[in-house]
């Protein structure tokens, strides 16, 4: 098989292709095409010092199996993903897996884009048509105060103990989450179903994010800054939301969560 | 169309090998065609459990090496010619083989059985990734207790990111005495956190330890006790058939006990 030129005449990656390096595999439509972005290989340290761990190849493929048996009915058969490599290094067995992994999903991986040369060889070898854009910044986390910024995430699966699902938006959950599950989240968790693991809404500091569930029992709730242990609902059945009053506030300017029945909250947007 | 169902659980100690063995010799005795596969490489147990230690000569390691063949490696069972063992090598460790070469064996094995039952190793590494790489279902093994349980609900989530979507549960070394006086998780409880099918409940029984040093799986009793009872319903349960649930507290407790809850059960 002859090697492509890979350097001349690319075309760079436009400003929307590009995005924020995520911990985690995701998916993303821009511009009507499905992306797929593997998080980078090094670690990341944020601008608050925090180091981001990064994920095993292992633990990669099988977040990304997560991913598409939690979101496989959105997308029709056959459709064409783009897959965003960073800068990470992918060898070739490494690009067939991924392949496999889309293929069992009916989805077919239509292009490579890379900003790692040898990446880029790599995928041509395993078949695949390369875009290699030009490296970006270095890669940082912006963290801007209370402004969720991505787009919600809809997971229709159970999440189970283990699970570690991170996301710079707000997180819908249709099914439950299991005790020893973790969601982190920069906005709001919303899930349809039992809620028993550990969740973090406005990850951020943002003090605005809520919690719902249609039962709620978390083995730690938090929100922005505060945490809470949540007592085992009273009835069997009652969907709440647990939320910052900032009217709770103590002479500290430290507000606690508060719990509440659906039905009783007072929405403050409305 | 061969079942490959791997035995697995998170945790150790909950009951994995006793379960292979029992449930592989119950098929075999319902009369499907059985292997068990060890791949609990360097703590193997397996050929323990079946009294089969001593006519182990070559392991799963010699065929993946091609030292020998596959056939020389099979242990036919002489009590129950339908079950075959394929023992895992004792000195070497979890690294000696691949998840590629474990698929490949259980493809080669279900071609000529109806069962291939593959004994997972406990923890959730290379072990375990191996154990499952050839198995399209699995069967989690869990006993009342928090941590099994939530190693399972850990080990389902494995599963199922391994393509592995056809999950059923078996709750093991149950007490119906202590589930009556809320002193330990019920089989709801337990499938309640798991949300997965129920196969099969098996009661804590002395008897295991007994049949466990002598190598005699239970169900080969002439009368098993109420383990080999449970186990064989589980197995008649994987081949499809209805079997409800042993009445566990009708047969735990003494006679009067018993007595008087029959007495009770009558007035």
């Amino acid at each position: 098989m002859t090697m492509p030129e890979l350097e001349a005449d690319l075309p760079t990656a436009t400003e929307a292709e590009r995005d924020p390096p995520a911990l985690q595999v995701r998916f993303k439509t821009i511009n009507r095409q499905l992306h797929l972005f593997l998080p980078p290989e090094r670690e990341i340290v944020s601008d608050t010092g925090e180091k981001c761990p990064v994920l095993s190849w292992g633990d990669l493929l099988a977040q990304l199996e997560q991913k598409l048996a939690g979101t496989e009915r959105f997308w029709e058969a056959q459709t064409p993903v783009y897959l965003q490599t960073g800068d990470r290094l992918i060898d070739v067995p490494q690009f067939l897996e991924i392949n496999e992994a889309l293929q069992a999903y009916n989805l077919k991986l239509k292009q490579v884009i890379t900003y790692r040369r040898q990446t880029a060889i790599n995928a041509a070898t395993a078949g695949f048509s390369v875009e290699q854009a030009t490296v970006k910044e270095p890669l940082k986390i912006t963290t801007n105060v209370g402004v969720p910024s991505e787009d919600p995430l809809y997971i229709k699966m159970t999440v189970r103990a283990g699970t570690e699902i991170r996301h710079g938006g707000s997180v819908i959950i249709f099914g439950d989450v299991h005790a020893g599950a973790e969601i982190i989240a920069d906005g709001d968790i919303l899930v349809w179903g039992k809620l028993r693991g550990l969740v973090h809404a406005g990850a951020k500091g943002n003090p605005l994010a809520v919690v719902m569930a249609l039962s709620l029992y978390p083995t730690q709730l938090r929100i922005a800054e505060a945490i809470a242990v949540v007592d085992p609902p009273k009835t069997s059945f009652c969907p709440e939301i647990a939320y910052i009053d900032p009217n709770s506030a103590n002479l500290d300017g430290e507000s606690s969560i508060s719990i509440v029945k659906a039905v009783d909250y007072c929405k403050p947007f409305a | 169309m061969s079942r490959c169902i791997v035995i697995t659980s998170g945790k150790g100690g909950v009951g994995k090998t006793t379960t292979t063995a029992n449930l592989g010799m119950a098929l075999a005795k319902l009369g499907r065609k059985v292997v068990l596969v060890d791949a609990d490489f360097g703590l193997r147990n397996l050929d323990l459990l079946l009294g089969l230690e001593n006519r182990v000569v070559y392991t799963a390691l010699e065929v993946i090496a091609r030292e020998c063949k596959l056939d020389q490696a099979l242990v036919k069972d002489k009590r129950q010619p339908n079950l075959s063992l394929l023992a895992a090598p004792q000195t070497r460790n979890k690294t000696a083989i691949t998840a590629a070469h474990m698929k490949a064996l259980v493809e080669v094995l279900s071609r000529h059985y109806d069962y291939v039952l593959v004994d997972s190793p406990a923890g959730i590494e290379t072990g375990f990734h191996n154990a499952i790489a050839g198995a399209r279902e699995a069967i989690v093994v869990t006993t009342p207790e928090i941590a099994a349980v939530r190693d399972a609900d850990r080990v389902i989530g494995l599963l199922e990111a391994n393509r592995i979507k056809d999950i059923k549960l078996i709750v093991n070394r149950l007490r119906p005495a202590m589930v009556k006086n809320n002193d330990m998780m019920s089989v709801d409880d337990i499938l309640e956190i798991l949300s997965i099918k129920l196969l099969g409940v098996i009661p804590e029984d002395e008897q295991v330890i007994v049949s466990t040093n002598r190598g005699e799986p239970l169900v080969l009793a002439d009368k098993p006790p109420l383990a080999g009872i449970a186990y064989q319903n589980t197995a008649q349960r994987l081949e499809g058939a209805e079997v409800p649930l042993l009445d566990l507290n009708a047969a735990s407790g003494s006679f009067f006990s018993r007595l008087q809850r029959w007495l009770i059960g009558k007035s």
